[in-house]
């Protein structure tokens, strides 16, 4: 009993002597601004860099999960949902045409389907196998292809999107796919989260015959 | 009032070399540009509204709604806010940025506030048949131990 009583004061004693001698990492408190919004063009200039003009995307390549996806127009259903790329087309993508196009300042959105109502898996299904530092390219129509990288992957509830997060810009233009994730509610038809991949712009390059040259993932893929 | 053409000449260099420093201080893009952050919302989002490269205060309008809002000059930006009322039902909305002579507009989505209906549940189909499959096996598998203990039980006793 002494003993261990005994061993825990040199243990404290020890740890005194350590603290002491080695340099203790300073805490500075955090700058808060108003605690309830921040601003979030602090760090962000939208006309400070050569950012590029409106073009619409195409097409989007995720080479590490095997993506390869036309790009269709999305906007609004009329109760005010995203419209998402239609079911029985499984290999389509979709980018919000409300927003900014890829190289634009600001988020551009893409949206696809994790699987259908009957044949299984569809084009975003392996988004679920992405990781961070992962490639993401995207054509435009001007054949300029916007290259980012993975920087995060998160799941959301349905009813508590963050759209600041997933629709507010960032220093610089910003890639977001959302799909679907979490479980598949019967009743509702309809998954209970979506999973966003929040991804950071890394640079941009004029498409070469190779690249126009690259298969698409067609229907065919999903069956 | 006629002047003397050497002072005219003074004058017209002064002008020019005027005209000259404003052009230099003013750089040739400086269109001003609008940019909203979030780029879409449900009601009750605050907008953030960036008018760059506007060197004054500024006002806000967002088409079809009663919604005006004020830019401050900040820095050589313009910037302010506006909040999504319950009377912009759900659609793209034009936010026009007048800043001096300049406007400049960009567009605001207003949404239900949910997610992205992303799936059809059909893989989703094949883990719930397993579950549901797994379940119907155990309490077979129950039944039958019952009915056999019930049997032996049954054997024992007679």
């Amino acid at each position: 009993m002494a003993a261990v009583v005994l061993s825990f004061v040199l243990a404290g004693g020890l740890g005194l002597m350590l603290s002491s001698v080695a340099p203790v990492p300073s805490f500075s408190m955090p700058h808060f601004g108003n605690p309830f919004h921040e601003d979030p063009f602090a760090v962000a200039d939208p006309a400070g860099g050569t950012w590029l003009d409106r073009s619409e995307p195409t097409r989007v390549d995720i080479d590490a999960v095997g993506v390869h996806a036309p790009l269709t127009a999305l906007g609004l259903d009329y109760e005010g949902n995203f419209e998402v790329p239609k079911m029985w087309r499984p290999h389509e993508a979709g980018w919000f045409e409300a927003g900014p196009t890829p190289g634009e300042f600001g988020p551009t959105v893409l949206m696809g389907h994790v699987d259908t109502e009957r044949s299984g898996p569809a084009v975003f299904f392996p988004l679920r196998d992405l990781e961070e530092s992962d490639r993401i390219d995207v054509t435009r129509e001007d054949g300029v292809i916007v290259a980012y990288e993975v920087t995060a992957i998160e799941s959301f509830s349905k009813q508590r999107l963050p759209y600041e997060e997933v629709f507010g810009v960032e220093p610089e233009p910003a890639l977001r796919l959302i799909t679907c994730g979490g479980a598949f509610d019967r009743k509702a038809g309809d998954y209970t989260e979506n999973l966003v991949v929040f991804a950071s712009y890394t640079g941009k390059r004029d498409a070469t015959a190779k690249d126009l040259d690259r298969p698409l993932n067609g229907r065919d893929h999903f069956r | 009032m006629r002047m003397p053409l050497p002072i005219r000449g003074m004058l017209a260099a002064l002008t020019v070399s005027a005209a000259l420093v404003l052009t230099a201080a003013a750089p040739a893009n400086a269109a001003v540009t609008v940019t909203l952050s979030p780029t879409a919302g449900a009601v009750g989002t605050r907008v953030d509204v960036l008018a760059s490269d506007c060197d004054q205060d500024a006002t806000g309008d967002v088409e079809n709604t009663d919604t005006s809002f004020k830019l401050p000059k900040n820095n050589n930006n313009a910037q302010g806010s506006f909040t999504v009322t319950d009377k912009m039902k759900p659609g793209s909305y034009t936010v026009t940025v007048t800043c001096g002579s300049d406007t400049a507009s960009t567009k605001f989505t207003v949404t239900s506030g949910t997610g992205a209906a992303t799936g059809g549940g059909s893989t989703a189909s094949n883990a719930a048949t397993a579950v549901l499959w797994t379940g119907a096996a155990a309490v077979l598998a129950a039944a039958a131990g019952l009915w056999l203990l019930k049997r032996r039980s049954n054997v024992t006793a007679a």
